[in-house]
């Protein structure tokens, strides 16, 4: 229902209403009261009021900006994405995608395909990344739902999707759907022996949510990982935390067997017994708050699953009280070793597989047999966000970054993921970033650049730069400018950024609106939104 | 007779080898299925076995490589000086070294254990510079002096045959001026259950308050490392290690601990074997330098400490030496400040400040030229056409300085041994540069003296 911050408009008032859409999903609009609205973003006008349309509602709608969180553009689909993830950060944690293509002692300037060209102080760009990770970056999401699968102990395949409603989260149909031939009456087909439906991770705004009670559904992606990969995500959790994460796996399980009674076993929500069937040959990581156990799943000869905790002799972590944190799983098939980071720091490693006669693993053994990773909440009342997802070939150089630590020094890392200079990056000429090393000048190439971190004493502050009332608008696959917004129609908006004046961008590769971006997730645990 | 192979596998020791019958002290074999035996090695033949020669045999003994676990030489050491370089070759030898140059083909050195050395260029796979001893903070113990039990109670420790020993419960500490990263390395002994807690970065407050300080404990149930802290949960453990007193042999461990505090992270060590790194959960390290040694033994029970340092230690190093090799194709230079390029080491040479090495880089036009000083880790191509890896060689010559060999064949003096080695043909090394000789394939489960 909509509250009585909407101000009603009479079809005279003139609007920057344009022609309707092309036939995509549509927006979906939410409130910082938990209120939400499908319908069509028309643009912005003066004072950042929100114009929105809606087929019900005779003509457009005019929103108070302070009353909206969110808008959701297309479902989370854009229009075009970047074929590049080669993009700048600046200091106040926006990234801009796209190709330097001029650099001097005090502007940088970015070719975008959004919004041209865009000159930025150079003090105000923390990091030029033209090749993150190395460009082996396999997923980074979530943007949209459907490119993932839940899964349960009774529906190892996919859970049947919902019955759906207009703008409704999809999920995909799983191939091997599996459907109980007849149902008693009053029986789910979601749930044919009778207990509640499955749950559903929700999908908002570029995250994944478990809100539910119960536990016991996973949400996995069955291809990504390489041998040698890094599994990144940003987590955040209230109450409890208990959550199982999933790599290396390969979902494959055999046939299940019945007991004496000609029943096959269900597990229930949550059990970690239910990992092999679940997640097949594959690593489990199950994390606590200030702990962790390292599963290995799989099945043994006679087709029984087998889940074994591997020893570690240190398994205590420490997450920080604000409930949320940056987890990073580097994981080699080949040599064995598992590391897990957390906010960049590393916490415990584990070597799996066999070793050859010197004494040097080679990753026979490895459980993981698989390239999906998933996760799963293994416990009661224990809600979670997964967001900034990132799937990448790991090269093995498990801190090439922070081995050059220095503040007053600009460092480069080189996409082959081992070599790394420091100096000053004094320019950019003729494709090659110049850097005045103490060993010398060298010119790299970009496209042989992973990343350059600019020296942090020389950054300016970003608290000199007040960024209330901002708008952030996410691009994708990766990408976000802030700045008040000035003015803009459904294809366009224009944006008073701190750093480069007023930009106008085009929508194309934008998902996301944030309008009142919120730093506590827990405003989003409303199961309204 | 124990340890007496077949009179097929003994041949006579004057028609085979290079014997020499100069009276030697009397080396130690140890043998599969804890079998013994001592006299003086003679000779490594190419087919792996050792002659030696005992008074418990008419005839030198020939005994099948397979069958022999290690070897312990009885030669006096001698001063040795460790240069601080290590050449690890294609085929995982380790040499400590001098470099004195390098052209194209050749690297030139200069051994203590073998004097000049020529190697060639595409038998190394690594070098590693700096291995410096580090600076030494405390060794000990020497007396009890210096050592302070807790307040109000009597010492409970003494200090007998050069160990710090203690029937009984009690503790004692020590402050120390400790560097920011550290290593601290003790043995510890006992004759029934031990009960001991060992604590380091200790700022050796009354155990009634609280304080910051990492601990390791050893008992029946195993040994654990521990952080103490005065903010947070006081007591988090670090890592849990499933080994009790049973699992070493003598009722004696040597432990090492380094610490990394900078970044908050332990490397431990026992009997000498990496057993894992462990990372202190806690928000800053331990500042002080103190440690303290606590019995917790029943009364009646002895423990004793001895071989106890702390030395100063530098773990950038060490993280370099176990970088990821990257593109093998290439050389790549480590610097100590952490800078790695890829490219060709074209040359060393001498210079006023030590050798000055030449790497060009491929994003760089002029040649990059450090001193060695500033040098930490050099990796070199691998050729492009790899050769078929050669067959093990089943004994292994540990030398001095953290270096390893292994050997088609060998002959033994009083002073010298000269070795056939796979890369470097023939070698003279000085026999006290060599500490063990041990076998470096897994051994043959079946019994070689039937």
């Amino acid at each position: 229902m909509i509250r009585s911050y909407l101000i009603p408009i009479l079809a005279a008032i003139p609007c920057a209403v344009l022609a309707e859409p092309k036939e995509l999903k549509p927006d979906l609009l939410r409130f910082t009261n938990g209120d939400q609205l499908h319908g069509f973003y028309q643009g912005v006008e003066e004072g950042g009021v929100v114009v929105w349309k809606r087929d019900d509602i005779d003509g457009p709608v005019e929103l108070k900006p302070e009353k909206l969180r969110q808008v959701v553009l297309r479902g989370g689909r854009p229009i075009e994405s970047h074929a590049s993830l080669g993009h700048v950060a600046l200091i106040n944690g926006d990234r801009i995608p796209g190709n330097v293509t001029g650099f001097n002692e005090t502007t940088i300037s970015i070719e975008t395909s959004f919004a041209g060209t865009l000159r930025i102080p150079r003090d105000q760009v923390g990091m030029i990344a033209p090749s993150p990770l190395g460009g082996r970056v396999n997923y980074h999401g979530p943007f949209v739902a459907d490119e993932w699968l839940m899964t349960n102990s009774s529906f190892p395949d996919g859970i049947p999707a919902p019955k759906k409603d207009e703008g409704d989260v999809e999920l995909v149909e799983p191939p091997d759907e599996e459907k109980p031939d007849d149902l008693a009456e009053g029986e789910d087909e979601n749930a044919p022996d009778g207990s509640e439906p499955p749950r559903l991770w929700d999908f908002s705004g570029a995250a994944w949510y478990w809100s539910h009670r119960e536990a016991g559904t996973t949400l996995v992606r069955r291809e990504g990982m390489p041998d040698r990969a890094i599994l990144r995500c940003q987590l955040a959790w209230r109450n409890r935390l208990s959550l199982g994460v999933a790599f290396h796996a390969d979902f494959m399980r055999p046939e299940e067997k019945k007991d004496e009674n000609g029943n096959i076993r269900r597990f229930g929500p949550g059990e970690a017994s239910a990992y092999p069937r679940l997640f097949g040959n594959s690593y489990v990581l199950h994390i606590y708050s200030n702990y962790v156990i390292l599963y290995r799943c799989g099945f043994d000869e006679k087709d029984a699953p087998v889940i074994e905790r591997i020893q570690a002799t240190s398994t205590n972590i420490r997450l920080a009280e604000s409930g949320a944190a940056t987890l990073e799983l580097r994981c080699n098939r080949l040599t064995g070793e598992i590391s897990l980071f957390i906010d960049d720091d590393f916490a415990i490693q584990w070597s799996e597989g066999a070793e050859d006669a010197d004494g040097v693993a080679n990753g026979e053994g490895y459980a993981g047999k698989g390239a999906g990773f998933g996760f799963m909440v293994q416990t009661e009342n224990s809600p979670v966000r997964i967001s900034d997802i990132v799937v990448a070939e790991w090269n093995g150089m498990p801190d090439s970054a922070r081995s050059l630590q220095v503040d007053d020094q600009d460092i480069i890392l080189l996409a082959n993921g081992t070599d790394r200079f420091a100096g000053r990056v004094t320019g950019y000429e003729d494709g090659k970033y110049v850097l005045e090393a103490k060993y010398g000048e060298f010119r790299f190439p970009a496209d042989e650049v992973a990343e350059i971190r600019f020296a942090r004493n020389k950054l300016a502050k970003p608290e000199e730069f007040s960024s209330e009332g901002d708008v952030q608008i996410r691009l994708y696959p990766i990408g976000r400018l802030s700045g008040k917004a000035v003015k803009g129609d459904p294809t366009s908006i224009t944006l008073a950024t701190a750093y480069a004046g007023e930009v106008s961008l085009a929508l194309d590769s934008a998902v996301i609106l944030d309008f009142n971006p919120s730093t506590s997730f827990l405003d989003d645990w409303d199961a309204q939104f | 007779m124990i340890g007496m192979p077949s009179s097929n596998q003994i041949a006579l020791a004057a028609g085979i080898g290079f014997l020499a019958f100069q009276p030697l002290a009397a080396d130690s074999l140890s043998l599969a299925n804890d079998s013994r035996i001592s006299g003086t090695i003679r000779s490594i033949r190419e087919n792996g076995s050792l002659v030696i020669e005992t008074p418990l045999s008419t005839e030198p003994l020939e005994i099948r490589g397979e069958a022999v676990r290690s070897v312990s030489f009885s030669g006096q050491p001698g001063e040795f000086s460790a240069p601080p370089t290590r050449i690890e070759l294609t085929n995982g030898d380790v040499l400590p070294v001098e470099i004195l140059s390098m052209d194209e083909k050749n690297l030139m050195a200069e051994s203590p254990l073998t004097g000049p050395l020529t190697i060639p260029r595409d038998s190394i796979r690594s070098l590693q510079m700096g291995m410096v001893d580090s600076r030494v903070i405390y060794s000990g113990p020497d007396g009890i002096e210096g050592w302070k039990s807790d307040a109000g109670r009597a010492m409970a420790w003494g200090f007998e045959g050069g160990n710090l020993k203690i029937t009984g419960s009690g503790r004692i500490s020590r402050n120390l001026e400790v560097s920011e990263n550290f290593i601290v390395r003790f043995s510890l002994s006992w004759d029934r259950n031990p009960g001991f807690h060992f604590s380091f970065a200790d700022s050796l407050q009354p155990i009634s308050e609280k304080s910051d300080r990492y601990y390791v404990t050893f008992s029946s149930a195993g040994l654990e490392i521990k952080r103490e802290s005065s903010q947070g949960p006081r007591y988090p453990s670090l890592a849990t290690i499933n080994r009790g007193p049973e699992t070493f042999a003598g009722n004696k461990v040597k432990v090492e601990l380094r610490v990394d505090r900078k970044r908050k992270l332990i490397y431990l060590y026992l009997n000498d074997q990496f057993e894992g790194r462990y990372i202190d959960p806690s928000s800053v390290s331990p500042p002080d330098g103190g440690v303290s040694l606590t019995s917790t033994s029943n009364q009646g029970a002895e423990q004793e400490v001895s071989e106890i340092e702390l030395l100063e230690w530098d773990p950038s190093g060490e993280r370099h030496r176990t970088e990821e090799r990257g593109d093998v194709t290439q050389d790549a230079l480590i610097a100590s400040d952490a800078a790695r390029f890829g490219g060709k080491l074209v040359s060393i040479r001498p210079s006023e400040e030590g050798p000055l090495f030449s790497f060009k880089s491929d994003f760089g036009d002029d040649l990059i030229e450090l001193p060695e000083s500033q040098v930490s880790t050099v990796f070199f191509a691998e050729k492009e056409e790899a050769e078929d890896e050669a067959p093990r060689k089943p004994l292994k010559l540990r030398l001095r300085g953290n270096g390893s060999i292994q050997v088609d064949t060998c002959s033994f003096t009083e002073d010298k041994a000269e070795v056939s080695h796979p890369l470097l043909g023939k070698l003279t090394l000085f026999r006290n540069g060599i500490s063990t000789l041990e076998r470096s394939a897994p051994q043959d489960q079946s019994d070689p003296n039937p």
